[in-house]
Protein backbone atom coordinates (compact mmCIF):
# COMPACT_ATOMS: atom_id res chain seq x y z
CA UNK A 1 0.00 0.00 0.00
CA UNK A 2 1.45 3.41 -0.89
CA UNK A 3 2.40 5.57 2.10
CA UNK A 4 -0.16 8.26 1.29
CA UNK A 5 -2.98 5.69 1.18
CA UNK A 6 -1.81 4.28 4.49
CA UNK A 7 -1.81 7.75 6.10
CA UNK A 8 -5.30 8.41 4.73
CA UNK A 9 -6.51 5.07 6.01
CA UNK A 10 -4.99 5.84 9.42
CA UNK A 11 -7.30 8.87 9.58
CA UNK A 12 -10.24 6.74 8.43
CA UNK A 13 -10.43 8.18 4.92
CA UNK A 14 -9.73 6.65 1.54
CA UNK A 15 -10.65 3.15 0.38
CA UNK A 16 -12.57 0.95 2.86
CA UNK A 17 -10.19 -1.92 2.08
CA UNK A 18 -7.19 0.20 3.06
CA UNK A 19 -8.84 1.31 6.31
CA UNK A 20 -9.51 -2.31 7.18
CA UNK A 21 -5.92 -3.31 6.36
CA UNK A 22 -4.44 -0.49 8.44
CA UNK A 23 -6.72 -0.84 11.47
CA UNK A 24 -7.35 -4.58 11.55
CA UNK A 25 -4.01 -5.95 10.30
CA UNK A 26 -1.21 -3.36 10.46
CA UNK A 27 -2.06 -1.53 13.71
CA UNK A 28 -2.46 -4.61 15.94
CA UNK A 29 0.82 -5.86 14.51
CA UNK A 30 2.67 -2.58 15.17
CA UNK A 31 1.22 -2.26 18.68
CA UNK A 32 2.07 -5.91 19.37
CA UNK A 33 5.70 -5.26 18.37
CA UNK A 34 5.82 -2.30 20.76
CA UNK A 35 4.19 -4.11 23.70
CA UNK A 36 5.90 -7.49 23.24
CA UNK A 37 9.32 -5.90 22.57
CA UNK A 38 8.99 -3.71 25.65
CA UNK A 39 7.76 -6.63 27.78
CA UNK A 40 10.43 -9.13 26.75
CA UNK A 41 13.23 -6.57 27.18
CA UNK A 42 12.20 -5.49 30.71
CA UNK A 43 11.60 -9.14 31.58
CA UNK A 44 15.17 -9.88 30.42
CA UNK A 45 16.63 -7.09 32.52
CA UNK A 46 14.73 -8.23 35.62
CA UNK A 47 15.85 -11.84 35.07
CA UNK A 48 19.50 -10.76 34.68
CA UNK A 49 19.40 -8.62 37.83
CA UNK A 50 17.62 -11.19 39.98
CA UNK A 51 19.50 -14.24 38.72
CA UNK A 52 22.77 -12.26 38.81
CA UNK A 53 23.68 -13.59 35.40
CA UNK A 54 24.14 -11.49 32.23
CA UNK A 55 23.04 -14.42 30.07
CA UNK A 56 19.72 -14.86 31.86
CA UNK A 57 16.72 -14.21 29.60
CA UNK A 58 12.93 -13.95 29.82
CA UNK A 59 12.84 -17.69 29.11
CA UNK A 60 15.37 -18.71 31.78
CA UNK A 61 12.61 -20.39 33.77
CA UNK A 62 11.68 -22.67 30.88
CA UNK A 63 8.73 -20.49 29.82
CA UNK A 64 9.17 -20.75 26.04
CA UNK A 65 9.71 -24.49 25.85
CA UNK A 66 6.83 -25.14 28.27
CA UNK A 67 4.52 -22.88 26.24
CA UNK A 68 5.64 -24.58 23.02
CA UNK A 69 4.88 -27.97 24.50
CA UNK A 70 1.46 -26.79 25.72
CA UNK A 71 0.60 -25.31 22.34
CA UNK A 72 1.84 -28.41 20.48
CA UNK A 73 -0.18 -30.66 22.77
CA UNK A 74 -3.33 -28.57 22.27
CA UNK A 75 -2.85 -28.47 18.50
CA UNK A 76 -2.24 -32.18 18.18
CA UNK A 77 -5.14 -33.01 20.52
CA UNK A 78 -7.43 -31.19 18.10
CA UNK A 79 -7.39 -27.45 18.81
CA UNK A 80 -5.21 -26.82 15.83
CA UNK A 81 -6.72 -29.14 13.27
CA UNK A 82 -5.93 -28.03 9.75
CA UNK A 83 -8.39 -25.38 8.70
CA UNK A 84 -7.06 -24.33 5.35
CA UNK A 85 -4.47 -21.87 4.16
CA UNK A 86 -4.46 -18.17 3.61
CA UNK A 87 -1.62 -17.36 1.26
CA UNK A 88 1.32 -19.24 2.71
CA UNK A 89 -0.01 -19.12 6.27
CA UNK A 90 -1.62 -22.04 8.02
CA UNK A 91 -4.67 -21.34 10.16
CA UNK A 92 -5.46 -22.70 13.57
CA UNK A 93 -9.03 -23.72 14.17
CA UNK A 94 -9.12 -22.75 17.84
CA UNK A 95 -6.31 -20.32 18.68
CA UNK A 96 -7.66 -19.34 22.12
CA UNK A 97 -7.55 -22.92 23.41
CA UNK A 98 -3.95 -23.14 22.18
CA UNK A 99 -3.09 -19.86 23.90
CA UNK A 100 -4.68 -20.92 27.20
CA UNK A 101 -2.98 -24.33 27.24
CA UNK A 102 0.37 -22.74 26.29
CA UNK A 103 0.00 -20.24 29.13
CA UNK A 104 -0.96 -22.93 31.67
CA UNK A 105 2.20 -24.92 30.87
CA UNK A 106 4.42 -21.82 30.73
CA UNK A 107 3.35 -20.42 34.06
CA UNK A 108 3.08 -23.90 35.59
CA UNK A 109 6.74 -24.44 34.74
CA UNK A 110 7.66 -21.18 36.48
CA UNK A 111 5.69 -22.06 39.62
CA UNK A 112 7.22 -25.56 39.71
CA UNK A 113 10.77 -24.18 39.37
CA UNK A 114 10.27 -21.58 42.10
CA UNK A 115 8.61 -24.21 44.31
CA UNK A 116 11.51 -26.65 43.93
CA UNK A 117 14.18 -23.95 44.28
CA UNK A 118 12.73 -23.05 47.70
CA UNK A 119 14.64 -26.10 48.99
CA UNK A 120 17.89 -24.33 48.05
CA UNK A 121 16.66 -20.98 49.43
CA UNK A 122 15.95 -19.62 45.92
CA UNK A 123 19.64 -19.56 44.99
CA UNK A 124 20.05 -17.98 41.51
CA UNK A 125 22.23 -20.88 40.36
CA UNK A 126 19.58 -23.41 41.37
CA UNK A 127 16.84 -21.43 39.60
CA UNK A 128 18.91 -21.20 36.39
CA UNK A 129 19.80 -24.92 36.44
CA UNK A 130 16.17 -25.90 37.05
CA UNK A 131 15.24 -23.65 34.11
CA UNK A 132 17.73 -25.51 31.93
CA UNK A 133 16.31 -28.84 33.13
CA UNK A 134 12.72 -27.70 32.43
CA UNK A 135 13.72 -26.51 28.95
CA UNK A 136 15.29 -29.90 28.16
CA UNK A 137 12.27 -31.77 29.51
CA UNK A 138 9.69 -29.74 27.56
CA UNK A 139 11.78 -29.81 24.38
CA UNK A 140 11.91 -33.61 24.64
CA UNK A 141 8.16 -33.83 25.29
CA UNK A 142 7.49 -31.52 22.31
CA UNK A 143 9.56 -33.78 20.07
CA UNK A 144 7.59 -36.78 21.32
CA UNK A 145 4.23 -35.10 20.71
CA UNK A 146 5.30 -33.95 17.23
CA UNK A 147 6.52 -37.46 16.40
CA UNK A 148 3.08 -38.85 17.20
CA UNK A 149 1.18 -36.15 15.27
CA UNK A 150 -0.24 -36.45 11.75
CA UNK A 151 1.23 -34.28 8.96
CA UNK A 152 -1.43 -31.58 9.08
CA UNK A 153 -1.35 -31.13 12.86
CA UNK A 154 2.44 -31.20 12.74
CA UNK A 155 2.43 -28.34 10.20
CA UNK A 156 0.23 -26.23 12.45
CA UNK A 157 2.29 -27.15 15.55
CA UNK A 158 5.57 -26.21 13.89
CA UNK A 159 4.06 -23.01 12.52
CA UNK A 160 2.92 -22.03 16.04
CA UNK A 161 6.51 -22.07 17.30
CA UNK A 162 7.48 -19.35 14.78
CA UNK A 163 6.86 -16.10 16.61
CA UNK A 164 4.30 -14.13 14.62
CA UNK A 165 3.09 -10.70 15.66
CA UNK A 166 0.25 -11.03 13.16
CA UNK A 167 -1.57 -13.25 15.67
CA UNK A 168 -2.24 -10.30 17.96
CA UNK A 169 -5.86 -9.13 18.10
CA UNK A 170 -6.99 -6.05 20.01
CA UNK A 171 -8.21 -8.24 22.89
CA UNK A 172 -4.84 -10.00 23.09
CA UNK A 173 -3.13 -6.62 22.91
CA UNK A 174 -5.19 -5.32 25.81
CA UNK A 175 -4.30 -8.34 27.98
CA UNK A 176 -0.60 -8.12 27.07
CA UNK A 177 -0.51 -4.35 27.68
CA UNK A 178 -2.10 -4.65 31.12
CA UNK A 179 0.33 -7.39 32.19
CA UNK A 180 3.42 -5.66 30.71
CA UNK A 181 2.77 -2.15 31.97
CA UNK A 182 1.45 -3.16 35.42
CA UNK A 183 4.60 -5.28 35.89
CA UNK A 184 6.74 -2.39 34.65
CA UNK A 185 5.27 -0.10 37.32
CA UNK A 186 6.08 -2.68 40.04
CA UNK A 187 9.64 -3.10 38.67
CA UNK A 188 10.13 0.66 38.53
CA UNK A 189 9.02 1.07 42.15
CA UNK A 190 11.59 -1.59 43.12
CA UNK A 191 14.42 -0.04 41.02
CA UNK A 192 16.58 0.98 43.99
CA UNK A 193 16.25 -2.50 45.45
CA UNK A 194 17.51 -4.00 42.20
CA UNK A 195 20.51 -1.66 42.36
CA UNK A 196 21.26 -2.91 45.89
CA UNK A 197 20.96 -6.52 44.71
CA UNK A 198 23.87 -5.78 42.36
CA UNK A 199 26.14 -5.60 45.42
CA UNK A 200 25.20 -9.17 46.33
CA UNK A 201 22.50 -10.80 48.46
CA UNK A 202 24.39 -10.22 51.71
CA UNK A 203 24.62 -6.45 51.27
CA UNK A 204 21.00 -6.31 50.09
CA UNK A 205 19.92 -8.09 53.29
CA UNK A 206 21.88 -5.69 55.48
CA UNK A 207 20.15 -2.79 53.67
CA UNK A 208 16.80 -4.09 54.91
CA UNK A 209 15.70 -5.92 51.76
CA UNK A 210 13.76 -9.20 51.96
CA UNK A 211 15.88 -10.71 49.20
CA UNK A 212 13.85 -13.90 48.69
CA UNK A 213 10.54 -12.03 48.54
CA UNK A 214 12.01 -9.52 46.06
CA UNK A 215 13.41 -12.34 43.92
CA UNK A 216 10.18 -14.39 43.89
CA UNK A 217 7.94 -11.42 43.05
CA UNK A 218 10.33 -10.23 40.32
CA UNK A 219 10.81 -13.65 38.70
CA UNK A 220 7.07 -14.36 38.81
CA UNK A 221 6.16 -11.06 37.13
CA UNK A 222 8.98 -11.28 34.57
CA UNK A 223 7.90 -14.83 33.71
CA UNK A 224 4.23 -13.81 33.60
CA UNK A 225 5.08 -11.19 30.95
CA UNK A 226 6.95 -13.80 28.91
CA UNK A 227 4.27 -16.45 29.37
CA UNK A 228 1.52 -14.11 28.18
CA UNK A 229 3.54 -12.79 25.21
CA UNK A 230 4.76 -16.23 24.10
CA UNK A 231 1.28 -17.75 24.46
CA UNK A 232 -0.23 -15.01 22.27
CA UNK A 233 2.41 -14.46 19.57
CA UNK A 234 4.76 -17.46 19.82
CA UNK A 235 8.43 -17.71 20.72
CA UNK A 236 10.52 -14.58 20.10
CA UNK A 237 14.07 -14.98 21.33
CA UNK A 238 17.01 -12.72 22.11
CA UNK A 239 15.15 -9.38 22.51
CA UNK A 240 15.30 -10.01 26.25
CA UNK A 241 19.05 -10.65 26.28
CA UNK A 242 20.24 -8.16 23.68
CA UNK A 243 18.50 -4.99 24.85
CA UNK A 244 19.63 -4.82 28.50
CA UNK A 245 23.12 -6.13 27.70
CA UNK A 246 23.67 -3.70 24.83
CA UNK A 247 22.49 -0.68 26.84
CA UNK A 248 24.48 -1.74 29.90
CA UNK A 249 27.65 -1.09 27.92
CA UNK A 250 26.63 2.50 27.27
CA UNK A 251 24.71 3.55 30.38
CA UNK A 252 25.86 1.30 33.25
CA UNK A 253 23.72 -1.07 35.31
CA UNK A 254 21.52 1.41 37.18
CA UNK A 255 17.99 -0.02 36.97
CA UNK A 256 16.47 3.47 37.22
CA UNK A 257 17.63 4.11 33.66
CA UNK A 258 18.36 0.64 32.29
CA UNK A 259 14.85 -0.71 32.92
CA UNK A 260 12.86 1.85 30.87
CA UNK A 261 15.64 2.19 28.27
CA UNK A 262 15.69 -1.60 27.72
CA UNK A 263 11.93 -1.57 27.22
CA UNK A 264 12.13 1.21 24.63
CA UNK A 265 14.96 -0.50 22.75
CA UNK A 266 12.99 -3.77 22.84
CA UNK A 267 10.00 -2.07 21.21
CA UNK A 268 12.18 -0.48 18.52
CA UNK A 269 14.12 -3.70 17.84
CA UNK A 270 11.01 -5.83 17.46
CA UNK A 271 9.30 -3.21 15.31
CA UNK A 272 12.33 -3.03 12.99
CA UNK A 273 12.78 -6.83 12.98
CA UNK A 274 9.11 -7.29 12.06
CA UNK A 275 9.41 -4.76 9.24
CA UNK A 276 12.50 -6.55 7.93
CA UNK A 277 10.68 -9.88 8.25
CA UNK A 278 7.80 -8.56 6.16
CA UNK A 279 9.73 -6.81 3.39
CA UNK A 280 12.98 -8.74 2.92
CA UNK A 281 11.28 -11.39 0.74
CA UNK A 282 8.58 -9.68 -1.36
CA UNK A 283 5.13 -11.19 -0.88
CA UNK A 284 6.18 -13.29 2.09
CA UNK A 285 6.05 -12.69 5.86
CA UNK A 286 9.11 -14.33 7.41
CA UNK A 287 8.81 -15.29 11.09
CA UNK A 288 9.93 -12.31 13.19
CA UNK A 289 11.51 -14.72 15.71
CA UNK A 290 13.95 -15.82 13.00
CA UNK A 291 14.99 -12.24 12.24
CA UNK A 292 15.51 -11.31 15.93
CA UNK A 293 17.44 -14.55 16.48
CA UNK A 294 19.66 -13.91 13.45
CA UNK A 295 20.48 -10.47 14.83
CA UNK A 296 20.76 -11.86 18.37
CA UNK A 297 22.96 -14.91 17.96
CA UNK A 298 26.25 -13.14 17.08
CA UNK A 299 25.67 -10.76 19.98
CA UNK A 300 25.00 -13.65 22.35
CA UNK A 301 28.32 -15.23 21.32
CA UNK A 302 30.06 -11.86 21.83
CA UNK A 303 28.75 -11.61 25.42
CA UNK A 304 29.77 -15.19 26.08
CA UNK A 305 33.34 -14.67 24.83
CA UNK A 306 33.72 -11.31 26.54
CA UNK A 307 32.59 -12.83 29.85
CA UNK A 308 35.06 -15.69 29.47
CA UNK A 309 37.88 -13.26 28.70
CA UNK A 310 37.00 -11.19 31.81
CA UNK B 1 30.39 4.25 77.28
CA UNK B 2 27.37 2.00 77.21
CA UNK B 3 26.93 -1.49 75.84
CA UNK B 4 25.20 -1.56 72.44
CA UNK B 5 25.65 -5.21 71.49
CA UNK B 6 25.63 -8.35 73.57
CA UNK B 7 26.30 -11.82 72.21
CA UNK B 8 25.35 -14.51 74.70
CA UNK B 9 26.01 -18.28 74.49
CA UNK B 10 25.68 -18.06 70.72
CA UNK B 11 26.34 -21.08 68.52
CA UNK B 12 25.94 -21.43 64.76
CA UNK B 13 25.92 -24.51 62.53
CA UNK B 14 26.09 -24.69 58.74
CA UNK B 15 24.96 -27.91 57.06
CA UNK B 16 24.91 -29.55 60.51
CA UNK B 17 28.56 -28.62 61.02
CA UNK B 18 29.30 -26.48 64.06
CA UNK B 19 31.01 -23.22 63.00
CA UNK B 20 30.63 -21.10 66.16
CA UNK B 21 30.52 -22.68 69.61
CA UNK B 22 29.09 -20.89 72.65
CA UNK B 23 30.27 -17.35 71.85
CA UNK B 24 29.72 -14.59 74.45
CA UNK B 25 31.02 -11.02 74.37
CA UNK B 26 29.80 -7.42 74.45
CA UNK B 27 30.53 -4.25 72.46
CA UNK B 28 30.18 -0.66 73.67
CA UNK B 29 29.80 2.58 71.75
CA UNK B 30 32.99 4.50 70.86
CA UNK B 31 34.85 1.22 71.04
CA UNK B 32 36.54 -0.91 68.39
CA UNK B 33 36.47 -4.65 68.96
CA UNK B 34 38.78 -6.78 66.86
CA UNK B 35 38.07 -10.43 66.10
CA UNK B 36 41.39 -12.22 65.77
CA UNK B 37 41.93 -15.76 64.58
CA UNK B 38 43.42 -17.94 61.89
CA UNK B 39 41.46 -18.74 58.72
CA UNK B 40 38.51 -20.98 59.52
CA UNK B 41 38.32 -19.88 63.16
CA UNK B 42 34.84 -18.44 62.56
CA UNK B 43 35.57 -14.68 62.37
CA UNK B 44 33.67 -13.98 59.13
CA UNK B 45 30.74 -16.19 60.17
CA UNK B 46 30.49 -14.36 63.49
CA UNK B 47 30.49 -11.00 61.66
CA UNK B 48 27.74 -12.27 59.32
CA UNK B 49 25.65 -13.51 62.26
CA UNK B 50 25.94 -10.11 63.93
CA UNK B 51 25.07 -8.46 60.58
CA UNK B 52 21.85 -10.54 60.48
CA UNK B 53 22.92 -12.33 57.28
CA UNK B 54 23.21 -15.71 59.02
CA UNK B 55 20.82 -16.76 61.75
CA UNK B 56 20.91 -19.31 64.54
CA UNK B 57 18.39 -20.46 67.10
CA UNK B 58 21.06 -21.27 69.68
CA UNK B 59 21.93 -18.37 71.98
CA UNK B 60 20.98 -14.70 71.84
CA UNK B 61 22.21 -11.46 70.38
CA UNK B 62 20.80 -8.21 71.69
CA UNK B 63 21.25 -4.80 70.05
CA UNK B 64 20.50 -1.68 72.12
CA UNK B 65 18.83 -3.94 74.68
CA UNK B 66 16.48 -5.58 72.16
CA UNK B 67 16.79 -9.18 70.99
CA UNK B 68 17.62 -9.66 67.30
CA UNK B 69 14.50 -11.82 66.91
CA UNK B 70 12.28 -8.84 67.80
CA UNK B 71 13.69 -6.55 65.11
CA UNK B 72 11.96 -5.92 61.79
CA UNK B 73 14.45 -6.08 58.95
CA UNK B 74 14.37 -2.38 58.05
CA UNK B 75 14.59 -1.22 61.66
CA UNK B 76 17.55 -3.56 62.12
CA UNK B 77 19.19 -2.26 58.94
CA UNK B 78 19.05 1.30 60.28
CA UNK B 79 21.17 0.27 63.26
CA UNK B 80 23.69 -2.22 61.90
CA UNK B 81 25.93 -1.60 58.87
CA UNK B 82 28.24 -4.10 57.18
CA UNK B 83 31.29 -3.75 54.95
CA UNK B 84 32.12 -7.13 53.34
CA UNK B 85 35.58 -8.37 52.44
CA UNK B 86 34.78 -8.61 48.73
CA UNK B 87 33.15 -5.38 47.70
CA UNK B 88 30.89 -5.47 44.63
CA UNK B 89 29.08 -2.58 43.02
CA UNK B 90 26.97 -2.27 39.90
CA UNK B 91 28.18 0.32 37.43
CA UNK B 92 26.82 3.61 38.85
CA UNK B 93 28.07 6.91 40.26
CA UNK B 94 29.68 7.03 43.71
CA UNK B 95 26.82 9.27 44.91
CA UNK B 96 24.19 6.71 43.85
CA UNK B 97 26.24 3.81 45.28
CA UNK B 98 26.42 5.55 48.68
CA UNK B 99 22.73 6.47 48.47
CA UNK B 100 21.92 2.73 48.61
CA UNK B 101 22.90 2.89 52.29
CA UNK B 102 19.77 5.02 52.85
CA UNK B 103 17.50 2.24 51.49
CA UNK B 104 16.13 1.38 54.96
CA UNK B 105 14.69 4.92 54.94
CA UNK B 106 13.24 5.38 51.44
CA UNK B 107 11.46 3.96 48.40
CA UNK B 108 12.33 7.11 46.48
CA UNK B 109 15.25 9.21 47.80
CA UNK B 110 14.43 12.64 49.25
CA UNK B 111 16.54 15.82 49.40
CA UNK B 112 17.47 14.85 52.95
CA UNK B 113 18.84 11.50 51.77
CA UNK B 114 21.08 13.27 49.23
CA UNK B 115 22.21 15.74 51.92
CA UNK B 116 23.29 12.82 54.11
CA UNK B 117 25.27 11.40 51.17
CA UNK B 118 27.10 14.72 50.57
CA UNK B 119 27.79 14.98 54.30
CA UNK B 120 29.48 11.57 54.42
CA UNK B 121 31.38 12.23 51.17
CA UNK B 122 32.89 15.35 52.74
CA UNK B 123 33.64 13.59 56.00
CA UNK B 124 35.57 10.80 54.27
CA UNK B 125 37.27 13.24 51.88
CA UNK B 126 36.09 11.57 48.67
CA UNK B 127 34.60 14.63 46.94
CA UNK B 128 37.00 14.20 44.01
CA UNK B 129 35.46 10.83 43.04
CA UNK B 130 31.80 11.68 43.84
CA UNK B 131 30.66 11.56 40.22
CA UNK B 132 32.96 8.74 39.06
CA UNK B 133 31.71 5.29 38.08
CA UNK B 134 32.23 3.19 41.21
CA UNK B 135 33.27 0.17 39.13
CA UNK B 136 36.22 2.10 37.71
CA UNK B 137 37.73 3.04 41.10
CA UNK B 138 40.80 1.49 42.75
CA UNK B 139 40.38 -1.09 45.53
CA UNK B 140 41.12 1.52 48.22
CA UNK B 141 38.63 4.01 46.79
CA UNK B 142 35.94 1.35 46.52
CA UNK B 143 36.62 0.45 50.15
CA UNK B 144 35.95 4.08 51.11
CA UNK B 145 32.71 4.10 49.11
CA UNK B 146 31.61 0.87 50.84
CA UNK B 147 32.37 2.44 54.24
CA UNK B 148 30.47 5.59 53.22
CA UNK B 149 27.49 3.45 52.14
CA UNK B 150 27.59 1.69 55.51
CA UNK B 151 27.73 4.94 57.48
CA UNK B 152 25.19 7.02 55.56
CA UNK B 153 22.32 5.21 57.30
CA UNK B 154 23.46 6.46 60.77
CA UNK B 155 24.09 2.94 62.07
CA UNK B 156 25.04 2.47 65.72
CA UNK B 157 27.17 -0.57 64.96
CA UNK B 158 29.62 -0.93 62.06
CA UNK B 159 30.86 -4.39 61.05
CA UNK B 160 33.88 -4.82 58.81
CA UNK B 161 35.22 -8.09 57.46
CA UNK B 162 38.98 -7.92 56.80
CA UNK B 163 38.93 -4.26 55.71
CA UNK B 164 42.68 -4.07 55.01
CA UNK B 165 42.96 -7.33 53.07
CA UNK B 166 43.50 -6.89 49.30
CA UNK B 167 44.51 -3.22 49.68
CA UNK B 168 47.81 -1.54 48.85
CA UNK B 169 49.87 -0.06 51.70
CA UNK B 170 48.59 3.50 51.32
CA UNK B 171 44.96 2.34 51.28
CA UNK B 172 45.57 0.14 54.33
CA UNK B 173 46.95 3.18 56.17
CA UNK B 174 43.99 5.37 55.08
CA UNK B 175 41.47 2.72 56.15
CA UNK B 176 43.03 2.32 59.61
CA UNK B 177 43.01 6.10 60.09
CA UNK B 178 39.38 6.27 59.00
CA UNK B 179 38.39 3.60 61.53
CA UNK B 180 39.93 5.64 64.34
CA UNK B 181 38.03 8.75 63.20
CA UNK B 182 34.72 6.83 63.12
CA UNK B 183 35.19 5.49 66.63
CA UNK B 184 35.34 9.06 67.92
CA UNK B 185 31.85 9.62 66.47
CA UNK B 186 30.41 7.33 69.12
CA UNK B 187 29.58 4.23 67.07
CA UNK B 188 30.59 0.71 68.04
CA UNK B 189 32.84 -1.08 65.57
CA UNK B 190 33.59 -4.79 65.15
CA UNK B 191 36.33 -5.77 62.73
CA UNK B 192 37.65 -9.17 61.77
CA UNK B 193 41.37 -9.03 61.05
CA UNK B 194 44.14 -11.52 60.60
CA UNK B 195 46.95 -8.92 60.61
CA UNK B 196 47.78 -8.54 64.29
CA UNK B 197 49.70 -5.27 63.85
CA UNK B 198 46.78 -3.64 62.01
CA UNK B 199 44.56 -4.83 64.86
CA UNK B 200 46.84 -3.10 67.38
CA UNK B 201 46.53 0.20 65.46
CA UNK B 202 42.76 0.43 65.85
CA UNK B 203 41.62 -2.02 68.55
CA UNK B 204 40.32 -1.20 72.03
CA UNK B 205 39.22 -4.71 72.78
CA UNK B 206 40.17 -8.07 71.31
CA UNK B 207 38.19 -11.29 70.94
CA UNK B 208 40.49 -14.16 70.02
CA UNK B 209 38.86 -17.12 68.23
CA UNK B 210 40.27 -20.58 67.77
CA UNK B 211 38.49 -23.73 66.64
CA UNK B 212 35.04 -22.04 66.66
CA UNK B 213 35.40 -20.89 70.29
CA UNK B 214 36.59 -17.78 72.08
CA UNK B 215 40.09 -18.47 73.38
CA UNK B 216 40.54 -15.13 75.13
CA UNK B 217 39.04 -11.66 75.26
CA UNK B 218 39.98 -8.35 76.80
CA UNK B 219 42.17 -5.30 76.22
CA UNK B 220 45.56 -5.21 74.50
CA UNK B 221 47.26 -6.88 77.49
CA UNK B 222 45.74 -10.26 76.61
CA UNK B 223 47.76 -10.32 73.38
CA UNK B 224 50.86 -12.19 74.40
CA UNK B 225 53.46 -14.05 72.37
CA UNK B 226 52.19 -17.37 73.75
CA UNK B 227 48.55 -16.64 72.92
CA UNK B 228 49.38 -15.64 69.34
CA UNK B 229 51.58 -18.70 68.95
CA UNK B 230 48.61 -20.84 69.99
CA UNK B 231 46.30 -19.06 67.53
CA UNK B 232 48.51 -18.86 64.45
CA UNK B 233 51.07 -21.60 65.09
CA UNK B 234 53.83 -19.03 64.45
CA UNK B 235 56.44 -17.54 66.75
CA UNK B 236 55.83 -13.87 67.55
CA UNK B 237 58.25 -11.47 69.18
CA UNK B 238 56.72 -8.50 71.04
CA UNK B 239 58.41 -5.12 70.58
CA UNK B 240 57.20 -2.31 72.87
CA UNK B 241 57.90 1.41 72.38
CA UNK B 242 56.33 3.29 75.31
CA UNK B 243 52.58 2.65 75.00
CA UNK B 244 52.70 1.12 71.54
CA UNK B 245 53.03 -2.59 70.88
CA UNK B 246 54.21 -4.32 67.75
CA UNK B 247 54.61 -8.00 66.99
CA UNK B 248 57.39 -9.31 64.81
CA UNK B 249 56.93 -12.77 63.30
CA UNK B 250 59.97 -14.95 63.68
CA UNK B 251 60.91 -18.08 61.72
CA UNK B 252 58.77 -21.09 62.51
CA UNK B 253 61.71 -23.09 63.87
CA UNK B 254 63.12 -20.24 65.93
CA UNK B 255 63.21 -20.95 69.66
CA UNK B 256 63.09 -18.02 72.06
Amino acid sequence: MPALDAIKAFFNSGAEKNIRIVWLIRMPRILAAIVVGFGLAISGHIMQVNLQNPLASPTSLGVSSAATFGANLAIIMGAGSFAGTAGNVLNMSNPYVITVVAFIFAFGSVLAILGISKIQNFSPTTVILLGVAATSLFTALTTLVQYLANDQALSVAVYWTFGDLGRASYLKLLIMSVVVFASFIVFFILRWRYNALGSGDEIAKTLGIHVNVLRIVSLLLASLITAVCVSFVGVIGFVGIICPQLLKRFMGSDSRFLLPASGLLGSILLLVSDDIARIIVPGMNLPVAAVTAIIGTPFFVYILLRRKKA
Amino acid sequence: MSEILNVSNYSFSYDKKLVLDNISFGVSDSETTILIGANGAGKSTLIKCIAGIQKSKVGDITLLGKNYKEYKRQEFAKNVAYVPQNIMFESMSVIDAILLGRLPYFSHPSKQDYEKVYEIIQKLGIEHIANSDVQKLSGGERQKVAIARALVGNAKLLLMDEPTANLDLKSQYDTLNMINVLKNDGIGIIISMHDINHALEVGDKYVVLKDKKILAQGDVNILTEDLLHEVYDLHFHLIEHGNTKHFHIEGENHEH
